[in-house]
């Protein structure tokens, strides 16, 4: 019996996690999402500090459709606002709109499905119901009832794509808690004792956050295109409020003579969700122990 | 087999009755006054009135909804508060159209989305297959309505080899069923290599080597069998999400189909088309993953089996 | 009797992102026509390399073969392209896996599997000549030939393997690897796999190289035995050298004591203290050193000598210094 003690080594969720960063580091394409992203993120979030939001909404027709220059690094729209203020401001809704989607969604979808999988049953039974019924209809047409019933706005939007999200992301986790319960470690740890608290804490946790955080990230990106998405048909977003996909709509009619109009912000959106795509993709390696590679 | 397939028709039903009960609870309970709306803000509060009892809606929400299933079960989906005409009508016109899309662009989804991860899993490792990860990941960012606008500019209005707008040939499907097909192609790829990986790494893959078989013999005859399982299974998802997709791609190519219709039709809160739409699609999607489950079950000799014996 | 098969120093290892793993270091093995050699070694000891390297199946740019050679009927394989390989494998050197399970295609029909070997080296036949071989080789495997239309997922573990033999034996090759074809299976019907093989080898005269880490199988259908231990042979003899426990390598002698006696009551078992060193760091000189009850000084400095006294050969530096003393002395 006493061999056995120097034998057994205590891999706690500390080198764990060490290794999982280990592995993300390696990977080029993520960390250079990471830090991109970050950049992006930082702009966007101390953009009233050193941008005036004026500049985003003051029309002034003289100036229309200039080109990019010095004064107007992006150029001017249709109606003579400054693009690049434009596209700062928009991205301060389409990053963190799609954020707020992705935290109610993770929220909600966590509540739910780790509720179906820990006590199954009846409780289990109801829920996937409910999420059967959600998911009966593409998101889209969901979001967008949502919206015609709710009416314009932010928060509005917020709420329409986590009704649209929540369904798949509650099966998520409910699938991976109840994998997880049937494996054989959870009833060994049983068997010599582990209390219930102690399993869901040091075993059943770690191993699930981690699709779960795969998957949040992947939703994040979804997120930012079904807003610019939504923002492009004009639902969800009222003017004169920039966001990225009102800027290509507000512009479309002129994007063949000015195409910095058309990709500059279909750029800003694209190289955003690609970050988010390569953060995703690098987590879900990292988190991978047999990688595929 | 037979009784399995009525299970399911069965099961339709409940899940329809509930997403429409939700949908019309949101839209009935919501702020905003659709009569209003609809008669003008310079109506009297009498003819207001009217309207609002014409169209049932100083009634109890439940009783309400129930009457206007009653309504769309007889076959009458109610006629659209703005324009008047009946929704199941329009609906017929429209629908071939968002569903010749969707088709379509699943169609190039699934043959380039095959064959191009079936090609990155056999080369492993290699710059090919790197290469191919890269371009998916990045595909799988582009905004589908933004890529439909670059193409419309550039190979409609500047180079002229496509038409820009609507319907009418298969010229015209080319450039929607592309854009379309963009994002779900990117992720094709990528589920495909993996799946097909899976596979590739398998024992039973060993012993076709192990038999003396050519190297493509083995990925065409024995992996790839196994390999397009999952795919199958995710076609219903596919097709969903390409209803949903062809929803915005219809508003950039001006395609009559029921997309721009439901769009229209949430700006101005109009709730029987939206209603109408809803039951529909639900309806159709259904039916799709049905026969996809079907499908599967004809594929895998394990399922099969298991229904004839 | 000319050989078969003469494998000579084969030094195999695997590339990995992090680390080289060698785990062949120096492996002999020659085998005559008709002879069936029992391969045994413990989990590690690189067994299953040696097969996979004879058939180069080894995973395609991580395993390699840096030195050594296999010559099969007077040809160096190491040196054979792929497309002479295919016309080995399958048809002249055929492989049985472990894990029976695994091993079978589930979507397709076991009859169509064993079809194809004929299909892939035997083309020119006829279909309904290749129908004929197929129902005789369920039948000699004994599975009814109605069953080949079924599916994997539809027979016993048992029997799975029995349509792996008959896939292993249709083309009657001269040699087959069985990589512990009954370590997945109940003790009864290895028995009868056993059985089986055996009848099928005399039948057909077919070389096999049996490799298991179960002594007690070796003696039931092999006639000669070579212990393999951290990628080296360091024993090889008849069943009569190495099974009368005379002269043994130290890890033989391990081996045999490790089995629990009938007739002698003990209270604990006599295991081998420690265990196989690290392929990604292997020491030099003798690998067994750590664990050897015999160690000298020699040992730890100098890799030991292969030394061979008639069928018997041995890697150890006490039968080096033994057996060379005798043969001074004749």
């Amino acid at each position: 019996m006493d061999d056995f003690k120097e034998h057994a080594t205590d891999r706690g969720a500390q080198s764990q996690f060490g290794s999982i960063i280990f592995r993300f580091k390696k990977n080029k394409l993520a960390v250079f999402g990471f830090f991109f992203l970050a950049a992006l993120a930082l702009i966007v979030l101390t953009a009233p500090l050193y941008l005036d939001y004026s500049k985003a909404i003051r029309q002034n027709i003289s100036q229309q459709f200039q080109s990019p220059s010095w004064k107007h690094p992006f150029g001017t729209d249709v109606f003579g606002r400054d693009l690049l203020a434009r596209v700062i401001y928009g991205g301060r809704i389409s990053l963190f709109a799609g954020l707020g989607v992705v935290l109610c969604d993770l929220s909600f979808g966590m509540l739910l499905g780790g509720v179906a999988g820990y006590f199954g049953g009846r409780v289990d039974q109801i829920i996937m119901r409910f999420t059967d019924i959600f998911m009966a209809v593409p998101s889209i047409l969901l979001a967008l009832a949502v919206v015609t019933a709710l009416g314009e706005g932010t928060f509005n939007l917020i709420i329409a794509l986590m009704i649209a999200t929540v369904p798949r992301t509650s099966r998520i986790v409910r699938s991976s808690i109840l994998t997880l319960r049937n494996q054989e470690f959870i009833e060994a740890a049983k068997c010599y004792g582990t209390s219930n608290a102690r399993i869901i804490i040091k075993h059943i946790l770690p191993n699930s956050i981690g699709p779960v955080v795969v998957t949040a990230t992947l939703s994040l990106g979804s997120a930012i295109l079904n807003i610019a998405a939504l923002g492009f048909l004009g639902v969800g977003i009222s003017p004169p409020t920039p966001e990225w996909g009102t800027i290509l709509a507000d512009n479309r009619q002129n994007i063949l003579y000015y195409p910095y109009l058309g990709i500059i912000p279909g750029l800003a959106i694209g190289l955003s969700v690609m970050c988010v795509n390569f953060i995703g993709d690098g987590l879900r390696d990292a988190l991978d122990p047999k990688m595929k590679k | 087999m037979l009784r399995y397939i009525l299970k399911r028709i069965l099961l339709i039903i409940p899940v329809v009755i509930g997403i429409t009960f939700f949908i019309y609870i949101v839209l009935a309970l919501a702020p905003g006054d659709p009569v209003s709306l609809m008669l003008g803000s310079d109506a009297t509060s009498e003819q207001l009135a009217a309207m609002r009892h014409q169209l049932g809606m100083d009634q109890n929400v439940i009783v309400r909804y129930l009457l206007y299933m009653k309504t769309v079960l007889s076959g009458d989906f109610c006629t659209s508060w703005l324009n008047g005409r009946p929704v199941f009508n329009e609906f017929l016109q429209r629908i071939p159209h968002t569903f010749a899309l969707a088709v379509n662009s699943l169609i190039i989804t699934i043959v380039f989305g095959l064959s191009m991860g079936i090609f990155a899993a056999a080369r492993q490792n290699t710059p090919v297959d790197n290469i191919t990860l890269v371009f998916a990941l990045v595909f799988s960012s582009i905004p589908t309505f933004w890529c439909g606008l670059m193409f419309q500019i550039v190979f409609a209005l500047k180079l002229g080899w496509l038409p820009s707008m609507g319907v009418g040939s298969i010229r015209h499907m080319i450039l929607p069923a592309l854009t379309l097909s963009m994002i779900s192609l990117a992720g094709q790829v990528r589920m495909t290599r993996s799946s097909m990986l899976d596979v590739i790494n398998m024992d039973y893959i060993r012993t076709a080597r192990a038999k003396g078989a050519s190297e493509f013999r083995v990925i065409m005859r024995h992996a790839v069998r196994n390999g397009l399982l999952p795919v199958v299974t995710n076609l219903g998802i596919l097709f969903a999400n390409a209803f949903g997709g062809a929803i915005v791609t219809e508003t950039v190519f001006a395609i009559p189909g029921i997309g721009v219709y439901m769009i229209n039709a949430a700006k101005a809160r109009d709730v029987p088309i939206v209603m109408g739409v809803i039951i529909f699609v639900a309806i159709i999607v259904a039916v799709i993953n049905l026969l996809t489950d079907l499908i599967y079950a004809f594929i895998d000799p394990r399922v099969k089996m298991g229904y004839m014996s | 009797m000319s050989k078969l098969l003469e494998i000579k120093d084969l030094f195999v290892q695997y590339n990995t992102d992090t680390s080289v793993v060698h785990a062949l270091n120096g492996l002999n093995i020659t085998l005559e026509k008709g002879e069936n050699l029992g391969l045994v070694g413990e989990t590690g000891a690189g067994k299953t390399t040696l097969a996979l390297s004879i058939l180069k199946l080894l995973p395609n740019k991580v395993g390699q073969v840096t030195s050594g050679s296999i010559v099969y009927e007077g040809q160096d394989l190491v040196g054979f392209s792929e497309g002479e390989m295919r016309k080995i494998r399958g048809e002249r050197i055929s492989m049985i896996f472990q894990d029976p399970m695994t091993s079978l295609n589930p979507t397709k029909t076991v009859g169509l599997q064993v079809r194809e070997v004929l299909d892939l080296h035997f083309n020119q036949l006829s279909s309904a000549e290749k129908q004929r071989k197929v129902d005789a080789l369920f039948e000699m495997v004994g599975i009814p030939a109605s069953r080949q239309h079924e599916y994997p997922f539809q027979f016993s573990g048992g029997m799975k393997q029995r349509i792996v033999i008959a896939m292993a034996i249709i083309a009657q090759p001269e040699l087959i690897l069985a990589d512990e074809p009954t370590t997945a299976l109940d003790v009864t019907i290895q028995a009868q796999i056993l059985e089986l093989m055996r009848r099928l080898q005399k039948e057909f005269n077919t070389a096999m190289i049996l490799i298991t880490h179960d002594l007690g199988v070796v003696v039931a259908i092999c006639s000669k035995v070579a212990v393999v231990y951290s990628g080296q042979t360091i024993e090889m003899g008849t069943i009569e050298d190495v099974y009368s426990r005379k002269e043994n390598h130290p890890y033989t002698e391990g081996l045999f004591k490790c089995i629990p006696d009938l007739k002698t009551e003990s209270e604990r078992l006599t295991p081998i203290i420690g265990s196989m060193p690290n392929p990604e760091n292997l020491p030099s000189g003798c690998k067994f050193y750590d664990r050897c009850s015999y160690r000298m000084d020699l040992c730890a400095a100098k890799e030991p000598e292969y030394i061979t006294q008639g069928t018997h050969s041995i890697k150890c530096w006490r039968f080096a210094v033994k057996w060379k003393k005798a043969e001074g002395l004749k």
